[in-house]
């Protein structure tokens, strides 16, 4: 069994707030220090790790909103990052949506993609995250239903006590996990309990692609903004001889153009 | 400048541009049309394919000047509810990754069906070999190709 610590009290790891239409939120340093419980002696965590923040949002209706903060560059990160929160959340995925977390300097310092990483800097945190916010729905349930916590459990975005016979959608519990205490520590699911890790799921902007909605950052824009293009040699090795900067500034919309070198020893040359 | 008529997805969308604007910014920043991708703009991706009275086009190398009376349709007309069989055989296969070059491939497979209801490999391979993706969906692509020719 994975236990993990939460390092509730010296970090603030998770936080948790209601949402304005009711329902919990969670929100938690994406790639925050977590580790397996056995290690967790020895590891001295830095400040520096916290640079990634995620959030869960539970609705009352039981619908699941995940934020994606990495960008989806066809890795499809968008959708297994996701996956392994929902997988220990316990929920249905087919009750999840997914949405892009924006570009966040304040919160978010290091909101890319590169060297394969994502999935395996996120995996710990992705999977305590989910873990927390099912843990906190038990035990709000618990308090309600006056049972002891460690008899609930759940599946598929439910909350059961079988011997009350009592269950009820994590939607409905969503609003009274609002300011529980975080738990210290969080048991992980076995790996072979798994239903959506390890599974094939759709590419979660599918619909979307197929039908051409606005999703890249060519589709987007704001008041005042320019374009800025490159033209690059039609070969590689090849040099700029001359530019005709006035025909081309007299195009309609052009602003600027001027030419540079992408090497800096050779721009300190010229 | 000069003021065009044009029958986009059915309706008619009136533009005021140089005669030589490409159709595929004519649609991005002047109809404010993003589904339309801008890849190379030398008609070497397949990123901008729309069709033009059914026909394949790449919209970066047509200027708007040269659209007339024809009928555009882009991948937002395909068509009403995101569910012609081309569409909905890419999300059975769930063909796309980070989805940029989609609509282009979309609206040239969508072509190609169009023209040849049941493409050998073969052709669809020559039909399909201009558009390129980045992320290397080619073999899904081919299979939802076949998914849509059997639906
Ligand atoms: S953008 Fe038109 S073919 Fe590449
Ligand atoms: S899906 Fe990414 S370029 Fe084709």
């Amino acid at each position: 069994m994975t236990v993990f610590k939460t390092k509730v009290g010296r970090r603030s790891f998770l936080k948790t707030s209601a949402l304005a239409g009711g329902g919990l939120m969670i929100s938690f340093s994406w790639l925050a220090s977590c580790k397996p419980g056995e290690e967790e002696q020895a590891l001295q965590m830095p400040d520096e790790w916290f640079e990634l923040n995620g959030f869960i949002k539970i609705g009352e209706n039981g619908v699941v909103t995940i934020m994606s903060p990495n960008p989806e560059i066809g890795q499809n990160v968008k959708t297994s990052m996701p996956m392994i929160v929902a997988e220990e959340l316990d929920v249905d995925w087919d009750n999840v949506v997914v949405e892009q977390a924006p570009l966040n300097t304040e919160i978010f310092t290091r909101q890319l993609a590169g060297g394969s990483q994502s999935i395996r800097q996120g995996w710990n945190n992705l999977r305590m995250a989910g873990a927390t916010g099912r843990r906190m729905l038990m035990e709000a349930a618990a308090k309600v239903w006056q049972v002891p916590v460690g008899e609930i459990t759940t599946k598929k975005g439910v909350l059961y006590h079988s011997a009350s016979e009592q269950s009820a959608g994590y939607g409905e519990f969503a609003s009274a996990a609002v300011g529980l205490e975080v738990p210290e520590e969080i048991t992980l699911k076995e790996i072979k309990d798994f239903t959506i890790i390890g599974t094939d799921r759709r590419n979660v902007d599918g619909p979307k692609i197929v039908t051409g909605q606005p999703l890249y950052g060519l589709d987007y824009k704001a008041e005042g903004m320019l374009y800025a293009m490159v033209a690059q040699p039609p070969a590689f090795g090849m040099k700029l001889k001359s530019v005709d900067v006035a025909a081309a500034k007299a195009m309609p919309g052009i602003r600027d153009v001027f030419s540079f070198t992408s090497y800096p020893a050779e721009q300190a040359k010229q | 400048m000069a003021l065009f008529s044009l029958k986009i997805n059915g309706s008619t969308q009136e533009v005021d541009v140089d005669p030589s604007t490409p159709l595929l910014w004519v649609l991005r920043d002047h109809l404010d049309m993003v589904g339309t991708k801008f890849g190379c703009g030398i008609a070497a991706c397949g990123a901008c394919t729309v069709h033009l009275e059914g026909n394949a086009i790449r919209s970066c190398s047509v200027p708007v000047s040269m659209v007339g009376e024809q009928a555009v349709t882009t991948i937002e007309g395909l068509s009403e509810k995101g569910d012609h069989p081309v569409q909905k055989a890419w999300l059975e296969i769930d063909v796309p990754q980070c989805g940029y070059c989609q609509a282009g491939q979309i609206m040239n497979a969508a072509a190609l069906l169009n023209q040849n209801p049941n493409p050998t490999d073969a052709q669809i391979e020559a039909a399909m070999s201009g558009n390129i993706c980045r992320c290397g969906t080619y073999t899904r692509i081919k299979e939802a190709i076949k998914t849509a020719a059997n639906s």
